[in-house]
């Protein structure tokens, strides 16, 4: 067989290989049968409204301002006033974004998406997509290797490689199957975790181990924030705001003894103290979902517009007048003003800004 | 002498040896026929009722409306009424607005067909919003059961407003309005009688006049609210008809001289209306707003056409001295073919507008050829039969008035006559070309479908439109909906990527330029998923699960007219900014794009259109479809006609060209006047030009007689105008005084539609007298080779003895 022949039968093969992959395609193509067919990412539509569209968080990347929200949307905005959607890979809804630094950030969203961008918030590509699971709630990266996603159902993962590759944490405080709604670092570096009906999770070795909290709340936590050198703020459902000085501190409970149609709420001082925990008394009784603090003081936001100014120091907490009336869920200072996202979009708060110069002069969120 | 001018000629004689001895033979038994068959119709005519048939006014053929038609039972129902209440100052978290807000919902529960269970405002049981407590949901109504009008309990209300979704759509975005929204029910649940519109319509008014005063306004948009302002507009419109009667009455009178032949002239007229009207019902249509324009029309031809032959009939006596009964029979012989290939001419041209494939349009066709049959019996039988009988009252007092008429008349004539030299005939045609240029250059910029903010029925400045367009700035909803149909497979309602699908196209139809806002179930079922998750923004989603996404959408209702009752079919109801027809098209031309691009779910198909506004879509389209193929038929018809008629390409030229510069002009008439071409003003156009032939077929037919028989072109003009030129100028005058009163119509295409005709025939008449005889300058030498071969033939031999 000369090198011509050779050529010509390997070119029949290609062809009928070709020939047979199209069929093959087309018998199980999932335009045919899409309820069968694995879904694959979807990019989000370029929309000239997706600044105000829902927005499920706001974070910073440097100077930029980075929200992520309904439908895939992701938008950015230089000034505060002014945002651009850019390019996303999913079409599915994202609930938060974090940034490491101004380059290097995470979204995660429904269908167990991640997102990474390398250019603060620019271009986006897809790390991780598994339609069949549930949504990831939280993202926190300790630095440019290790992070961590947790979300519906107890989902957990890390990540040792930036986000190139995830794997789910084998760990005792997912056996009850709560959602696990956000995650954050302290100060002192203690992970901690806030989720359904109350439950409550830290790790003092960065992720290696995690322990179950003992609660002073029977409804669901949305979101937890450092406080002071070793202490924790959580607050969720119905307003509730709770304050620990040492989350290390904080009585533990094995994940054995935990049931999660038997819990109480602990409103007596003393059985509070006992666990480690102090109730914050609040002006409100709106769910909150997401907040910011600088050390010693935070802000939260939620349901109804609702924006509380707590002092960590046991202060009295003051309700804002916020000219929303509907849902926010994310704030961030922004040139001496702040900007909040949530139901209706971005938008600025310029009430807030005159009520809290000290935050509102603050950096980038701890 | 040419074969065809004889057979014309005898033809002509033939027609009239036939017709005449039915009208002049048996006089009294004709006088009795048309007298009984007049009541009979008169009886009929009396039965006939006002109809706003709405599906009459749509394309019914047209694809979209296949779409409309498929759905309408499950989407169609959305016959809401809304009621706004705006606090003119401050918000309406104020105790006595609150107050206000609740006796306003109390009293739209009882307006008749209202669905009961189904009334909707912030204070009504159907509106809660959700709380999440520690074990689950607490659903509670917005307005506490222990409603008492503080400011505390405002303040609970307040916050509550804020949970239940309901911004935007029960409260405006600024807090100063709130709505009360209900559905009326078409037929009555127990009677199964059909729903009084009016009556509606008028409960609301009350309700209006009861709680508008300095601190709140009431504003009220709704179907059955265009109804009722429509049919109170429509009354309106009989007393345009009185008004125009007594114009023309007055015209006749000061026309013809004598108030009794004025009155013979109007009296036969009524008959031809009567006739229209009769017939109208007796083949089953009713009166619907579109229709009430023919009897003008009729009113106004019969008028003209009457008054040219009493007019006749009169000189005749007066001049010769003629009995009434030779007068009846000289008049009859002279302008009985002109006048019947004039009036076929009309019918002719308003038969082309059948064409168009919008029933109200083709009623409209037949309306008015069942008008034309009652002109040309009034005209051609009754009327000769009529004055036969009669005297002139005082032959030396009309002779005297008429020389005194005629003095002036002919001072003015004569300088007239000019226009038929040649320098005059240049400048004229010259401005012609002028105006031409100018027609041509507007006529791309002719809008299609609706140009006017609000419901196109009502004028803009109507308080319904400014209801409607205060409550769009406050709320999301408008009375502009374009509905797009998302046709899928049974109980879609728990299949997740045809759900994604549809949620994906609506927010890209969101994002479409011209749409304001976009309802869905998924607007609803979102909420509810999300009320069942903690109320947490992000659960508010589809959910993937399909226990869970069929507990999410079964909670929406198919009464909402968002999907129908086995989840095959879902609405996406798309609130537009305007129905300008370019923002129709260009939402129309973003759907098809998605259709053919961007759908990956092969399951589901997006089809257009219901809603208002789709099917305002669908009749664009249909407009815009036959707006140039009516332009030709009527002028193929028109010309044909003229050809018939003089047998000479002066004939047709002098009259096709100055109607067809009328025409074209009319468009930018439509530009300046931003009158959009639609159903209403798309007949408008066939009609003008069916009129406006008329007037050309009389003045060229006797310019030409006269040339026939040797006469200057000057000198046969400034016959014609002492003739029948003054009938034209009359006919002229008359015909837009009947038609002007519709220019203070409330409706909206009544208003346009009078603006239109009221040019067309003004300026058709001047065509006839201005532009004609400089025409005929160039082009009329080819009559005098048709030297003989009078048009009004046999005239003549009236006055001999029979």
């Amino acid at each position: 067989m000369d090198d011509r022949m050779k050529r010509r039968s390997l070119a029949a093969l290609v062809v009928a290989a070709v020939w047979f992959a199209a069929g093959a395609a087309r018998a199980d193509d999932p335009a045919q049968d899409p309820a069968q067919a694995q879904r694959a990412p979807r990019p989000a539509l370029m929309a000239p409204l997706a600044a105000s569209a829902p927005l499920l968080d706001l974070a910073r990347a440097g100077r930029r301002l980075v929200a992520v929200g309904a439908r895939g949307n992701i938008v950015v905005s230089d000034d505060g006033r002014d945002w651009q959607q850019v390019h996303s890979p999913v079409d599915v809804m994202l609930t938060r974004v974090f940034f490491l630094d101004a380059r290097r950030g995470w979204a995660v969203g429904y269908d167990g998406a991640i997102l990474q961008t390398g250019d603060g918030g620019r271009h986006w590509s897809v790390q991780r997509w598994v339609p069949d699971r549930g949504p990831l709630y939280d993202v926190l990266f300790l630095d440019a290797q290790r992070g961590f996603a947790v979300g519906s159902y107890g989902a957990l993962l890390r990540s040792d490689d930036g986000g190139a590759h995830w794997q789910e944490i084998d760990s005792p405080i997912r056996e009850p199957g709560l959602h696990f709604n956000a995650i954050a670092r302290l100060a002192d570096g203690t992970l901690f975790i806030a989720g359904e009906r109350g439950m409550l999770a830290r790790s003092a070795d960065e992720g290696a181990s995690w322990t179950m909290l003992d609660s002073p709340y029977r409804g669901s936590m949305f979101g937890v924030l450092p406080s002071g050198a070793h202490g924790a703020m959580i607050f969720g459902l119905r307003g509730s705001i709770y304050v620990t000085d040492d989350a290390r501190a904080v009585r533990s409970i094995a994940v054995d003894g935990w049931d999660e149609f038997d819990r109480e709420t602990v409103s007596d001082p003393a059985a509070l103290a006992a666990l480690g925990w102090r109730h914050v008394d609040s002006p409100s009784h709106e769910s909150l979902f997401r907040g910011i603090a600088d050390g010693d003081q935070a802000l939260l936001t939620g349901v109804n517009g609702v924006v509380l100014q707590v002092p960590a120091d046991g202060g009295p907490v003051r309700a804002l007048a916020s000219a929303e009336n509907e849902t926010l869920s994310g704030l961030q200072p922004f040139d001496g003003q702040w900007i909040a996202v949530g139901l209706r979009g971005a938008r600025a708060l310029p009430v807030v800004a005159a009520t809290s110069p000290r935050l509102a002069t603050a950096g980038a969120k701890p | 002498m040419s074969g065809p001018g004889m057979s014309q000629n005898s033809v002509a004689r033939h027609i009239l040896r036939l017709v005449e001895p039915i009208i002049f033979g048996h006089r009294r038994a004709l006088l009795i026929v048309l007298g009984v068959a007049t009541l009979l119709l008169a009886w009929q005519a009396s039965m006939l009722k006002p109809q706003a048939g709405w599906l009459k006014m749509v394309p019914q053929q047209h694809p979209y409306m296949q779409v409309f038609l498929k759905h309408y039972a499950s989407f169609g129902g959305a016959n809401t009424i809304v009621v706004a209440l705006k606090a003119r100052h401050g918000t309406i978290y104020e105790p006595q607005f609150m107050d206000r807000l609740r006796q306003v919902t109390d009293a739209v529960f009882f307006v008749p067909g209202v669905d009961r269970s189904r009334v909707k405002s912030i204070f009504t049981p159907n509106t809660i919003y959700v709380d999440v407590i520690e074990d689950g949901l607490a659903g509670a109504t917005v307005v506490p059961g222990d409603y008492a009008p503080t400011p505390e309990m405002v303040q609970r209300i307040r916050a509550n407003v804020g949970k239940a979704n309901v911004i935007g759509r029960l409260v405006s975005e600024d807090e100063t309005s709130a709505l009360v929204l209900a559905e009326l029910q078409d037929l009555d649940p127990v009677s199964r009688a059909p729903l009084d519109y009016v009556a509606v319509g008028r409960q609301l008014e009350k309700i209006r006049e009861q709680f508008e005063d300095d601190r709140v306004s009431v504003e009220i948009i709704g179907f059955a609210k265009v109804v009722h302002d429509m049919t109170e507009a429509s009354v309106e419109v009989a007393m345009f008809f009185v008004v125009a009667l007594l114009c023309m009455a007055l015209l006749l009178w000061i026309y013809i001289g004598s108030l009794s032949l004025a009155m013979i002239v109007l009296l036969t007229s009524l008959v031809a209306c009567v006739w229209e009207l009769g017939l109208l019902h007796l083949v089953g249509y009713g009166l619907d707003p579109f229709a009430m324009l023919v009897p003008f029309l009729i009113m106004a031809v019969s008028v003209s056409h009457g008054v040219q032959y009493v007019n006749a009939w009169a000189n005749e006596i007066s001049t010769r001295g003629a009995t009434g009964y030779q007068a009846s029979l000289a008049t009859f012989r002279a302008l009985a073919i002109p006048g019947v290939v004039a009036l076929l001419t009309n019918v002719a041209g308003f038969s082309t507008i059948y064409l168009i494939d919008i029933d109200v349009i083709r009623e409209m066709s037949i309306n008015a050829a069942f008008g034309m049959a009652g002109v040309i019996l009034v005209n051609k039988a009754l009327l000769p039969a009529v004055l036969s009988y009669l005297r002139l009252p005082n032959v030396e007092k009309f002779r005297h008035a008429q020389a005194v008429r005629e003095r002036i008349g002919d001072a003015v004539f004569r300088r007239m006559s000019v226009l038929t030299e040649r320098g005059p005939a240049i400048a004229v045609i010259c401005v012609c070309i002028g105006l031409a240029v100018y027609g041509a250059l507007r006529y791309p910029q002719v809008q299609i479908g609706d140009t006017t903010e609000g419901v196109p029925e009502l004028r803009p400045d109507s308080r319904f439109n400014r209801d409607a367009r205060q409550i769009a700035r406050d709320f999301w909803l408008s009375t502009d909906i374009f509905t797009v149909v998302a046709e899928t497979f049974p109980d879609a309602c728990i299949d997740y990527r045809a759900m994604a699908e549809i949620d994906r196209f609506a927010w890209y139809l969101r994002n479409t330029a011209g749409v304001r806002d976009v309802f869905t179930l998924f607007d609803m079922s979102k909420l509810a998923y999300a009320g069942l998750n903690e109320g947490r923004l992000n659960a508010q989603v589809i959910p993937r699960d399909k226990y869970s996404l069929a507990q999410s959408t079964a909670l929406v209702p198919t009464t909402t007219g968002l999907l129908n009752k086995d989840c095959s079919a879902l609405a996406i109801q798309a609130y537009t900014t305007d129905h300008k027809a370019s923002t129709l098209a260009g939402i129309v031309e973003a759907v098809k794009r998605y259709e053919a691009g961007e759908n990956q779910d092969r399951r589901v198909q997006f089809r257009l259109a219901s809603g208002n506004n789709g099917v305002m879509a669908a009749t664009n389209e249909e407009v815009r479809r036959n707006e140039l193929p009516v332009v030709i038929y009527v002028y193929a018809v028109v010309l044909l006609f003229l050809w018939l008629s003089f047998r000479t390409v002066s004939g047709v030229l002098c009259v096709g060209l100055p109607l067809a510069l009328v025409t074209l002009l009319g468009y930018a008439l439509m530009v300046e006047m931003g009158i959009g071409l639609k159903v209403a003003t798309l007949p408008v156009l066939a009609f003008a030009c069916g009129i406006g032939v008329d007037y050309g077929i009389y003045s060229y037919s006797t310019v030409a007689a006269g040339m026939r028989r040797g006469l200057s072109l000057r000198d046969a003009y400034y016959e014609k105008m002492r003739s029948t030129g003054k009938a034209t100028l009359f006919t002229g005058v008359g015909l837009a005084s009947g038609v002007a009163m519709w220019i203070f119509s409330k409706l909206q295409f009544q208003r346009d539609m009078g603006i239109l005709l009221v040019f067309g025939f003004t300026a058709n008449m001047i065509g006839a007298i201005v532009v004609l005889p400089a025409l005929a300058h160039f082009l009329a030498r080819e009559e005098y080779r048709h030297r003989n071969k009078d048009l009004t033939v046999g005239a003549e031999e009236a006055f001999q003895p029979r």
